[in-house]
């Protein structure tokens, strides 16, 4: 029953991990890349964590397991704003909605 | 066995005496229940990253060490944060980091990624101290198509990702959790959002 479980969380979590790579194909620019490495990278790391804690041998693994998760959510999340500030202090500026970029989308 | 004896040689020969003494100078002792549920917490992260197998001796001396060394920094675990609202406030922002993901899932699987970005600038409110808007800063690139572009002087620069007119009250809903969570005194309408 805990591997079917942790089987679904982790196959749950792979869309995720997929649709996070197509919107860093996709997106138009630095900081609209940074909202999928942030925001659909960590929920489906963190649903893969979920399902190996729901698998592992005893409760430390687990809670290792979601600590690690819990540590990463941290580091990229820090991680994005400092790769926002930097990019906009020696980048270009974030692209406005009326500013079309030819390849967005494509 | 001697190469770290002469390894931990070299690196007192190169410490900063002055330094030293001054960081000493300015040891306080935290006050008791502090300390204690420091090294709770601590030994507790110990036993887990050796996944119970490690030696309690060991932990228990370690977390010890940094308990007494963390508090030279004041602001590391603030006084006034309410640990009883931790568990809610984890909840409300494993929530919102489910809908992030949904919605820039969503924009980026559509046939036309026609994202409406748009920068915008948030003014602190509740929030006045620096370790809290830092906080808000890490925790608004969790929430549904916001990402903190710089941390000014009680201000936020935020990218957004498709604009949508609710996203200022997301915005304030969140930092009134956060108040929540440090204690700081609110208006109750900032929750309605």
């Amino acid at each position: 029953m805990r591997e079917l479980l942790g089987a679904g969380f982790i196959l749950l979590g792979i869309p995720f991990f997929i649709a996070s790579t197509v919107g860093l194909l996709r997106f138009p620019d630095v900081y609209t890349r940074l909202h999928a490495l942030t925001k659909v990278d960590n929920v489906g790391l963190g649903l893969i964590c979920l399902g190996l804690a729901v698998q592992a041998s005893s409760i430390a693994v687990a809670l290792k397991i979601v600590l690690i998760w819990g540590l990463i959510l941290l580091a990229s999340s820090t991680g994005a704003t400092l790769i926002a500030s930097s990019a906009l202090r020696h980048g270009p500026p974030p692209l406005r909605s009326d500013s079309d970029d030819s390849h967005a989308g494509r | 066995m001697w190469r770290y004896c002469s390894l931990l040689a070299q690196l007192v020969m190169h410490l900063d005496t002055f330094r030293v003494s001054r960081w000493l100078k300015r040891w306080r002792p935290p006050p008791w229940p502090a300390l204690l549920l420091r090294v709770a917490v601590y030994s507790g992260l110990w036993w887990v990253i050796t996944e119970g197998s490690g030696s309690g001796w060991l932990g228990l001396v370690l977390a010890l060490l940094i308990a007494l060394c963390a508090p030279l920094n004041v602001a590391t675990w603030p006084q006034q944060l309410r640990w009883r609202r931790l568990p809610l406030f984890i909840g409300f922002m494993l929530k919102n980091s489910l809908f992030g993901a949904l919605i820039v899932a969503q924009l980026a699987l559509s046939r036309r990624c026609s994202a409406n970005t748009h920068t915008r600038t948030y003014r602190f409110r509740l929030l006045k101290g620096h370790p809290q808007q830092l906080l808000m800063a890490n925790l608004v690139n969790l929430t549904p198509g916001t990402l903190t572009l710089r941390l000014g002087c009680d201000t936020l620069s935020i990218h957004i990702l498709h604009y949508q007119p609710q996203i200022e009250a997301q915005l304030m809903m969140l930092e009134s959790h956060i108040a929540a969570l440090y204690g700081l005194d609110h208006e109750p309408w900032e929750y309605e959002y």
